[in-house]
């Protein structure tokens, strides 16, 4: 993951997680301690023996491997009918026979803003758009998604949640400068600063299937833009650091929603958009200041002088850490809550959930009515959290919810290996970060300076160093039943990392292809204080020679995959998971731990119970498959395909004779936007949203 | 109203992309969503609503100079005003006096469907109507997602012609809603509904007669900005 940093084009909002940037010396608390606690919830039901013969994961195939891991396992088993679709390379989006897939929502669309004639302002095919329109078309780089449905009109048994229907909320991560603007980031100004912020943070669209199947609704009055500029509030315990307004928000990379109807979006990597700066002596432009020594503060979240190319404190004093910038950084990191229903109610960060690179927000139940909001911190070597809230849910009153999130218990997770080592599977605890913790109590004298600083609050409290924390799913037919998807770390096991040792919930020494854990609160309730867990799946390619025999097979029962990400649960059951391969080695090394076989990313289903996994969908070339959202029905499903067309430098380079289609012109290639031919440079890739429907109208993936 | 097709076109197979763009540039539905009455149009204002003959199941609310318009109810009963007091719309505040017409009833906060209706129907058909509206916000599916106002239009045949969800959050205001309304290219709409929990209209607009031009365009723009239209003051 190697990024010339002197290449001015690089701007990376992603994959940057490699870095690992904890200097916590506290001990990883797995790898030393052998909790003596005996197993419960997935070997509580009697498979102990087959448990235990888990311990030699290469020696054991995949299916015996799969009998030992899931015997515990309560959810539903669901079906997985339709055919594999092979790891092709195709420069289209590929899903099974019997499946139809056609792109809804594409980079530089019109949202469909109210008082507008409709339609505009339309895509001009070739980034020439201004900061003004691009705040009235759809973001870059598509991520999180959810449908929320309108009410059914009719009554009887069409009365209810609509299946055709409803709002899109979704988040745009970061973007690619390099294709933002038709001439790169030749002539760096704050006009360009300005466009690069509208086309980051989320969309609201109204869409509905008629005739012509689903269309985005044009003009909808909920339709609307919260980009890095968007005048926010702040509530919760820590508003005495950050102030209680701010402006906008980025980096959105998964998402949550609530059982009130909010869209929660969650600030990731933040940091990079930050810098020093000062003006060249020569030629008096701005250029980083590469002897700015960030405050301890912001070190422990990865800011420096540089970012990560983005180069909005070159003309944005906001982002300069010399000017207004050490202020600003307090204001990132947070889970924002969104009413979709409210489009002029401003976005609320919620400072109780703590501040970290939160990858995503998903809740789920207590037993007693509270809820629970789960929240990985996607950086190799960082943390699993959840949140507890103070009250509970009011089914009646949806006003009393909606400042449900700013009181609560914030804790982090400590993965102990339970009675032997080495089988990956133990059991956890659920790690308090409040004043009286005396582990926290020794470094905070303020619950805002400790939110503020959350990572440094879950290295005092003991917390488990994991392998880049990134989507969390909460299975819907088992309370209490939560799975992380754990994408890769190739630092892990490396004698200068942090993570320099192998421990039981992140078992290899490098991981290259991601794994998912999960684990089982005690008495199945969602805010319990231990959990017994255990790995669901170490992913891997048991087809590559030079993998046979080590950890890198991995025990995969079924299709192959890599660096899962993207994962959510359908209401049936079944499990999605969603690939992120660096396009630094997508399709590439055919050594241990190699992608050759990998020429894109994709999407995976999964039987939990059973442990089967079926390639579903495969993507365009360069792009990461993430976000999954289904309507009430399951009939209709939405996925966003990020990024495609990026190459292996990770960001397009506007010098390059091919820019900016040498990789892929998707969705042009799927029959979406300008058309054209590869040569063509109208022809840019687009991040977009694509619908999946069956040809039968049945369930998907059943 | 000089508009493009409301709605964008999905994408297609690759083979048919082109055949059904071209369609579709000769078959634009000239309708829109608006957010400010259109310039010329009648208005009726419900001042006069002491005066209404409520005796039967609709009511006359216009007369020939200003529309002839019945409106009725569904889900609920229909009302002119206040009851007693003001009409209460939670989070949205209240709205007070006489001179507006709401449908009320006994909603739950459990899935069923859209709630309570007001329909309008008008003795010849229009091009345009639209009104300043609000509701109850409060209610929801099982406290979850919340039941939105919408309004549609039907033609004579009883068809939809097109129809919108529409967010009102008026907090705690008194006597405000949010204009909003539908243009369609022909004078087809027969019948204009209002639903969601305890809906209150006011300032029913209707434009029975083709536009002026362009304008209509720019004053709709400038309309949609957000900004709650504040009722008629009342003395």
């Amino acid at each position: 993951m190697d990024r010339p940093s002197s290449d001015v084009y690089q701007t990376r909002g992603e994959d940057i997680e490699d870095i690992v940037v904890n200097p916590s010396s506290h001990p990883d608390f797995a790898s030393v301690v052998a909790a003596a606690q005996s197993r419960r919830g997935f070997l509580k039901s009697g498979a102990g023996a087959a448990a235990l013969a888990f311990m030699g994961i290469p020696a054991l195939t995949p299916t015996q491997a799969r009998a030992a891991v899931v015997a515990g396992a309560a959810g539903a088993s669901v079906t997985l009918s339709f055919n594999s679709v092979p790891a092709v390379g195709n420069d289209l989006v590929v899903v099974p026979s019997g499946y139809n897939v056609n792109v809804l929502y594409a980079w530089g669309d019109p949202i469909g803003k109210a008082g507008l004639p409709a339609g505009t302002p339309a895509w001009s095919g070739v980034a020439s758009e201004t900061a003004a329109e691009q705040e009235l078309q759809s973001g870059a780089h598509h991520d999180g998604i959810h449908f929320f449905p309108f009410p059914a009109r009719g009554g009887g048994a069409t009365a209810g949640l609509s299946n055709v229907r409803g709002l899109l909320a979704m988040n745009h991560e970061y973007v690619d400068q390099g294709l933002l603007f038709n001439d790169g980031m030749a002539g760096w100004n704050l006009a360009k600063v300005r466009k690069s912020q509208a086309a980051h943070g989320v969309s609201v669209v109204e869409v509905m299937r008629n005739a012509m199947g689903w269309q985005v609704v044009r003009p909808s009055p909920y339709a609307r833009r919260v980009t890095t500029n968007t005048p926010v509030k702040f509530s919760g315990p820590a508003t005495s650091l950050t102030g209680a307004d701010g402006l906008g928000t980025l980096n959105n990379c998964a998402h949550g929603y609530t059982p009130w109807g909010t869209y929660l979006t969650c600030e990731e990597n933040w940091n990079g958009y930050f810098g020093a700066t000062r003006l060249n002596a020569t030629t008096s432009l701005p250029e980083n200041d590469i002897s700015y020594v960030p405050t301890a503060l912001d070190a422990r979240y990865g800011v420096n002088a540089g970012g990560f190319g983005y180069n909005w404190h070159h003309y944005d004093n906001r982002f300069d850490l010399k000017v207004g910038g050490q202020a600003e950084t307090r204001r990132f990191g947070w889970v924002v809550e969104i009413d979709p229903f409210n489009p002029n109610a401003a976005p609320i960060k919620r400072t109780a959930l703590g501040r970290f690179k939160h990858e995503g927000a998903e809740h789920t139940m207590a037993a007693d009515g509270r809820v629970v909001i789960y929240s990985g911190d996607d950086q190799a070597g960082e943390y699993i959290y959840k949140f507890v809230t103070k009250n509970k849910f009011s089914p009646t009153n949806r006003a009393a919810n909606l400042n449900l999130l700013d009181e609560g218990t914030l804790y982090v997770a400590r993965f102990d290996s339970g009675a032997g080592a080495g089988d990956n599977m133990g059991t956890g605890v659920w790690l308090p970060l409040t004043l009286d913790n005396p582990a926290i109590a020794a470094g905070f004298n303020s619950l805002a300076a400790m939110l503020v600083n959350t990572r440094r609050a879950a290295d005092l409290a003991g917390a488990t160093r994991m392998d880049r924390p990134e989507w969390i799913a909460a299975n819907p037919t088992a309370p209490g039943e939560i799975y992380c998807t754990l994408t890769n770390n190739s630092a892990r096991g490396n004698a200068n990392s942090n993570t320099p040792t192998a421990n039981d919930a992140n078992p290899r020494t490098p991981n290259r292809y991601g794994h998912i854990i999960r684990w089982q609160e005690a008495a199945k309730d969602a805010a319990a204080l231990s959990f017994d867990w255990d790995i669901f799946v170490l992913a891997g390619d048991p087809a590559l020679a030079a993998n046979a025999g080590t950890l890198q097979t991995g025990n995969i029962n079924g299709d192959f995959f890599g660096s899962p990400d993207g994962l959510w649960f359908d209401k049936s059951g079944r499990l999605w998971i969603q690939t992120d391969i660096s396009t630094s080695v997508l399709g590439q090394g055919s050594g241990q731990g190699g992608y050759i076989n990998m020429p894109n990313n994709m999407m995976l289903a999964a039987n939990t119970v059973t442990g089967q996994v079926k390639r579903f969908l495969t993507g365009p070339k360069g792009c990461e498959v993430t976000g999954v959202v289904t309507t009430p029905d399951q009939k209709t499903m939405f996925v966003n395909i990020q990024h495609p067309g990026e190459g292996s430098s990770d960001n397009s380079n506007p010098a390059s004779p091919l820019y900016p289609n040498q990789v892929s012109t998707w969705p042009s290639g799927q029959g979406y936007g300008p058309q054209g031919g590869a040569g063509d440079d109208a022809i840019r890739p687009r991040s977009a949203t694509v619908v999946i429907t069956r040809v039968d109208g049945g369930v998907i993936g059943e | 109203m000089k508009t493009m097709q409301t709605y964008k076109l999905d994408s297609l197979a690759a083979s048919l992309f082109a055949a059904v763009l071209a369609l579709a540039a000769v078959s634009a539905a000239q309708a829109a969503l608006i957010t400010s009455p259109n310039p010329g149009a009648l208005q009726i204002t419900f001042d006069d609503s002491a005066s209404y003959d409520t005796s039967g199941s609709s009511v006359q609310i216009g007369n020939s100079i200003s529309q002839n318009v019945l409106v009725s109810a569904a889900g609920g009963t229909l009302n002119f005003g206040a009851p007693i007091g003001a009409w209460s719309l939670a989070d949205n505040g209240e709205w007070t006096g006489a001179s507006f017409v709401g449908v009320d009833g006994d909603f739950q906060n459990e899935p069923q469907g859209i709630a309570a209706s007001l329909f309008f129907d008008l003795a010849s058909p229009a091009f345009s109507v639209g009104a300043v509206m609000n509701f109850d916000p409060t209610f929801t599916y099982g406290g979850g997602l919340p039941l939105p106002l919408y309004i549609a239009v039907f033609d004579s045949a009883g068809t939809l012609l097109e129809d919108h969800f529409v967010p009102v959050a008026t907090p705690n205001a008194i006597n405000q809603g949010l204009f909003y309304g539908i243009t369609l290219a022909t004078p087809s709409i027969a019948r204009f509904e209002v639903s969601g929990p305890f809906a209150v209209l006011d300032n029913l607009s209707v434009t029975p007669v083709p536009e002026p031009g362009t304008g209509v365009l720019v004053l709709a723009a400038m309309g949609a900005l957000g900004a709650a239209t504040r009722r008629r003051s009342r003395a």
